[in-house]
C-alpha cells in the first residue's frame, strides 16, 4: 500500500466507510433480498453509520487549538508563497512560480501533512506581495495526496459535522425500519448513505467545486428519496418541487462559482480568502453562492419547497434531511463567509442574512400556527430555526464590518445549536412516522388521545416538542440560549428580540398537539400503537439525549467550541 | 475585439433564460430543461475565464467536466421522477399537481 | 465596436443562434418545440468551446447534451404528452414579475461584468489559434490532472454516478404486484396499477 493513499485515506476515513457499508448493503440485497432480511439490512446499516460516526470523533484533533492553527498557517504560507510577485494585471505567460517557491510549498505540504511542522514553513509570507489564483499543480505538485490536502479537510469543524450527519443517518435508518418504505428497503438505505457521504464531501471541501459535487450527491439522493412512494401521488409531487427548485438553488450555485473562477482564475477558498477585492463580480458571484445554501437551510423567502417535500417524502428521509441536509448548509455557509476575503463585504451579506433571519422566525412561526398536518408543521418550525440559527451566523460578524470569527462564541453556539436540533427533530419525525403509520395520517386528529394509546410515545413527543419550543432542561433551551446570548454579546437586539418573542409564539401550536395527545379523546375504534423494538430503543436514546444535553451541555459545549476554534485564523 | 464581457453577457442572458423556464413553465419536463440552460451558462463562464485569463490552468476543463457530469446524472433521476409523477397524476403540468396546500 | 474580423462574424452567429435558442425555449408552447429548440442552444455552446480553443469539451458538449441529455429529454416529452394538457398558456402566473427579476439579474450580471476591471494582457482574443502556454491543455493533459490532482473529485463523481442511475431506476421502474413485497400498503393498492388515474386538480 502506498503511503500516498494511506495519507487520502486518513483524511476521507467516514465517508470511505459509508460507501463501502453502502456497497455492502447494496451487494447483500442484490445477493439475498428476501422479505425477512430487510429489516436486518436496515440495522446493519444502522450500525455502518455508527461505526463511521465514531471513526469521524476518533480522528478528532484533541491538540489545542494553537497548535492546529500551526497547520492552517502552513496552508495560508503555501498559498501566499505559490504567489509570485506579478499583479492580475501583468498576467502573462511568463508567471511562472520559481523554484524556491515551489520549494516552500513543498516543505509546507510535507510539514501540514506529517502534522510536525518545520518552522521555515510557517512563517507569514513576506510584505504582502499579491496573490492570484495558483494551482499548486503549477508547482509541479500533483500527486493525488497533494491534492486531497489541496482541496479537502479534515480539520475539527468538518468533523463534528461528519459525526452529526453519520448519527442522524443511524437514527433516520433505525426508525426507518417500520416505516413503509415499500419495496426496495436496500436501496433506500444505500441512497441515504449515499447522501450522508455528500452531505461529508460538502463539508469537507475547500474548492467550490468540490462542494458542488457534494451537494449534488446529497440532492440526486435526497430527490429521488423524496419520490420514493410509488403509491402515493404525494410523494410523486413532493420529489418534483423538490427537483425542481432543488436544482434551481444548485445551479445558481454553480454559476455563481464560475463568476469567482472568471475573476480569480480558481474556486478554491484558501485562494478566494486572500485574494478577493471589492469588485462588483465578486458581491454577485458571493450573494449567489449564499443565496443558494439559505435555499438548502430553508430560511424565508427561500423556504417554499419545505413544507409541500417535507408533508410528502417518505418520514425516514425527511427526517435526515431536515437535520443534516440543514446543518451541512450552515456548516458551507460559515465555511465561505469565514474566507477573509469576503469581510470586505461584510455589511452587505450581513443585511441579507439579517432579512432572512427575521422574515424565517416571523413566518415560520406565525404560519405553523395555521397548520393541521403535523409534518408541514414541523417544516415550518424548521423554517423558524433555521432563522435562530442564522442569528448565530449573524452575530459571528462584527457590526462595525471589522473582522470575523474573533470570538468562539456564535458560532460555537450554531454548531451546539445544529446537533442538538438534530437529535430532537429526529426524534419528532419519527413519532410522527409510527403514528402516522399506524393511523394512516399525520393530520393533528390523529394524535387526539395519543395518551391512552401509546402513553410512552406521547410522552417522548411531548419532551420534544417541549424542547423545540425552547423550555428549560431540555437541549432546545439550552441550544436557544446560547445563540440569543451571542446576537446580544454582538448588538443584535432587534434580532433576539423577535426571537424571544416567537419562541413564545412558537410554544402555542407546540402545545396545540400537546393538547390533542393529552387532552382530547381519541377517535373511535382507535387502536392502541405498536412501536418496534430498534424504534422504541433508538426513541429512547433521543429523549434521553434531549434531557442529558439541557440538564449538562458542558461536554458537547467543549465540542461544538473546539470545532469552531479550529476554524478561526 | 469579442471581450470577455460579451461572454459573460451571452452566458447570463442563458442563464436568466434558464432560471425563468424553471420558475415559469408550467411543463415539468420544459422546467427541467431550464436546468440545463443554467448549467450551460455556468461551464461558458468557466471556459471563457479559462480562455481569456488562465489558459495555463485546466481547472476550468475538469470543473466543465464535472458540471457536465453533475447535468447528465440530474437529467436521468429528474426525467425519472417526472415520469413517476406521470404516472400518478396523468399530466406533468404543474398547475393542475396541487395535493398539498395550506 | 466589434471589428468585423472573420472569427467575430462566427462568433456573433453562434450567439445568435444560441440565444435565439434559448429565448424559444422558454417562449414555445408546444414542449415538444422547446426541446428541439435546445438543440441550437448546446450546438451552439459546444460551437463556443470550439472557437475559445477547448476543442475536447467541444466534443463531450456534443456527446453527452445533445447525444445523451437532449434524446433523453425529447423521449422524456413524448412519454409524458397529454392530450388534456391545454397548449393556451406554457407560463404560470409567476410570468410577469419573473421577467422583471430576471432582467433585473441580467442586468446585475452585465453591470458588475463591466465595471469589473481585467487585466489587459488577455483582454481581447481575435483568433483560434492558441496563447502561449496553451499547448500545455492537450487531451493527455487534462487526463492526467483529472486523474492526478482532481482524483478524489473524479471518485465522488463516479459515486454520484452510481447514486443516480440506483435512483433512476428504482423510480422508473414499472411496478409489478409481487410476492417480494413486505409492507401491507403494497398489497392492497396493487402497486400502482390504475396507471392513468387523474388524483390531481
Amino acid at each position: 500500500m502506498n503511503v500516498e493513499y494511506l495519507a487520502i485515506a486518513k483524511l476521507f476515513l467516514p465517508e470511505i466507510v459509508l460507501t463501502v457499508g453502502a456497497l455492502l448493503l447494496l451487494g447483500i440485497d442484490l445477493c439475498l433480498g428476501k422479505r425477512d432480511t430487510r429489516r436486518a439490512l436496515v440495522l446493519l446499516g444502522a450500525v455502518i453509520s455508527l461505526a463511521a460516526a465514531c471513526v469521524a470523533l476518533l480522528q478528532w484533533d484533541w491538540r489545542p487549538a494553537e497548535a492546529q492553527y500551526v497547520r492552517q498557517a502552513a496552508v495560508t504560507s503555501a498559498v501566499q508563497r505559490m504567489a509570485p510577485a506579478v499583479g492580475r494585471d501583468a498576467l502573462t505567460h511568463a508567471a511562472r512560480i520559481s523554484e524556491r517557491d515551489a520549494r516552500a510549498v513543498t516543505t509546507a505540504y510535507k510539514a501540514a501533512r506529517h502534522d510536525s511542522l518545520v518552522e521555515s514553513a510557517a512563517t507569514p509570507p513576506a510584505d504582502g506581495a499579491p496573490v492570484m489564483g495558483i494551482a499548486p499543480y503549477d508547482a509541479g505538485l500533483s500527486s493525488p495526496s497533494f491534492s486531497a490536502w489541496w482541496l479537502f479537510t479534515a480539520d475539527n469543524f468538518a468533523l463534528i459535522f461528519k459525526a452529526i450527519f453519520a448519527l442522524a443517518l443511524a437514527l433516520a435508518l433505525l426508525l426507518s425500519t417500520r416505516f413503509p418504505v415499500a419495496r426496495y428497503r436496500g436501496e433506500f438505505a444505500a441512497l441515504l448513505m449515499f447522501a450522508a457521504v455528500g452531505l461529508m464531501v460538502m463539508v469537507g471541501s475547500l474548492d467550490l467545486v468540490g462542494i458542488f459535487l457534494g451537494l449534488e450527491l446529497a440532492s440526486l439522493c435526497c430527490y429521488a428519496l423524496a419520490a420514493w412512494h410509488k403509491q402515493d401521488a404525494r410523494s410523486a409531487e413532493a420529489g418534483t418541487k423538490y427537483l425542481l427548485l432543488g436544482s434551481l438553488a444548485s445551479a445558481i450555485f454553480i454559476y455563481g462559482a464560475s463568476l469567482f473562477f472568471v475573476e480569480y482564475g480558481s474556486t478554491h477558498l484558501h485562494v478566494l480568502a486572500h485574494g478577493a477585492a471589492q469588485s462588483p463580480l465578486t458581491l454577485v458571484a458571493l450573494l449567489m453562492v449564499l443565496v443558494s445554501f439559505l435555499f438548502k437551510v430553508a430560511g424565508a423567502p427561500f423556504h417554499l419547497w419545505a413544507p409541500d417535500v417535507y408533508q410528502g417524502a417518505p418520514t425516514a428521509m425527511v427526517a435526515f434531511l431536515s437535520t443534516a441536509g440543514k446543518a451541512a448548509g450552515f456548516a458551507v455557509l460559515v465555511r465561505v463567509l469565514s474566507a477573509h476575503g469576503f469581510q470586505a463585504f461584510s455589511e452587505k451579506w450581513l443585511l441579507l442574512f439579517i432579512g432572512v433571519a427575521a422574515l424565517s422566525i416571523l413566518i415560520g412561526n406565525l404560519v405553523a400556527i395555521h397548520q393541521n398536518n403535523v409534518k408541514r408543521l414541523l417544516a415550518y418550525s424548521g423554517v423558524a430555526q433555521a432563522g435562530y440559527v442564522l442569528i448565530g451566523l449573524v452575530a459571528m460578524a462584527d457590526p462595525a464590518g471589522g473582522t470575523l470569527l474573533n470570538e468562539a462564541l456564535p458560532l460555537t453556539a450554531v454548531i451546539f445549536y445544529l446537533a442538538a436540533y438534530m437529535v430532537m427533530n429526529i426524534g419528532a419525525f419519527a413519532v410522527v412516522g409510527i403514528v402516522g403509520r399506524e393511523s394512516g395520517g399525520e393530520e393533528l386528529s390523529a394524535f387526539a388521545g395519543l395518551r391512552a394509546r401509546a402513553p410512552v410515545l406521547a410522552f417522548a413527543f411531548t419532551l420534544l416538542l417541549l424542547s423545540l419550543g425552547g423550555i428549560p432542561l431540555l437541549s432546545g433551551f439550552v441550544g436557544k440560549w446560547y445563540l440569543f446570548l451571542a446576537g446580544v454579546y454582538q448588538g443584535q437586539y432587534l434580532l433576539v428580540l423577535i426571537g424571544t418573542t416567537m419562541s413564545v409564539v412558537s410554544m402555542y401550536y407546540y402545545l396545540l398537539v400537546i393538547k390533542q395527545m393529552y387532552i382530547l379523546p381519541a377517535a373511535d375504534g382507535a387502536q392502541p400503537i405498536r412501536v418496534g423494538a430498534l424504534a422504541a430503543a433508538g426513541l429512547a436514546a433521543i429523549t434521553l439525549v434531549t434531557v442529558a444535553i439541557g440538564i449538562y451541555p458542558g461536554p458537547l459545549y467543549t465540542l461544538a467550541q473546539a470545532a469552531a476554534k479550529s476554524l478561526m485564523p | 475585439m469579442f471581450s470577455i464581457t460579451g461572454l459573460l453577457t451571452i452566458s447570463g442572458i442563458l442563464f436568466v433564460a434558464g432560471a425563468a423556464a424553471l420558475i415559469t413553465r408550467r411543463n415539468a419536463v420544459a422546467a427541467l430543461m431550464g436546468v440545463e440552460l443554467m448549467l450551460n451558462a455556468a461551464n461558458l463562464n468557466f471556459v471563457a475565464g479559462w480562455r481569456y485569463f488562465w489558459p495555463e490552468r485546466l481547472d476550468a476543463h475538469v470543473a466543465v467536466l464535472l458540471v457536465i457530469t453533475v447535468a447528465a446524472a440530474e437529467a436521468a433521476v429528474g426525467l425519472a421522477i417526472i415520469l413517476n409523477l406521470y404516472r400518478k397524476f396523468g399530466t406533468v403540468d404543474l398547475e393542475q399537481i396541487r395535493l398539498m396546500r395550506g | 465596436m466589434i471589428e468585423l474580423s472573420a472569427y467575430n462574424i462566427i462568433l456573433l452567429l453562434l450567439a445568435a443562434v444560441t440565444l435565439l435558442g434559448a429565448v424559444r425555449v422558454i417562449a414555445t408552447r408546444s414542449v415538444i418545440h422547446a426541446a428541439f429548440w435546445l438543440f441550437p442552444v448546446f450546438a451552439g455552446i459546444a460551437g463556443f468551446y470550439l472557437l475559445l480553443g477547448a476543442q475536447f469539451l467541444a466534443a463531450i458538449q456534443v456527446l453527452i447534451y445533445i447525444g445523451a441529455i437532449l434524446v433523453l429529454i425529447i423521449f422524456a416529452v413524448t412519454l409524458t404528452r397529454n392530450a388534456m394538457d391545454s397548449d393556451d398558456a406554457p407560463a404560470n402566473r409567476f410570468g410577469v414579475p419573473v421577467f422583471l427579476a430576471a432582467i433585473m439579474l441580467l442586468a446585475a450580471v452585465i453591470g458588475a461584468a463591466g465595471h469589473t476591471r481585467w487585466p489587459a494582457a488577455f483582454a481581447t482574443i481575435d483568433h483560434i489559434a492558441l496563447a502561449p502556454g496553451l499547448e500545455v491543455t492537450g487531451v493527455p493533459a487534462l487526463g492526467v490532472t483529472l486523474l492526478q490532482h482532481y482524483l478524489l473529485p473524479f471518485e465522488i463523481a463516479s459515486v454520484l454516478l452510481l447514486a443516480g442511475m440506483i435512483g433512476a431506476i428504482v423510480l422508473a421502474r414499472r411496478e409489478r404486484p409481487s410476492a417480494d413485497d413486505d409492507a401491507p400498503a403494497d398489497a392492497a393498492t396493487a402497486a400502482d396499477a390504475p396507471q392513468r388515474e387523474k388524483v390531481g386538480v
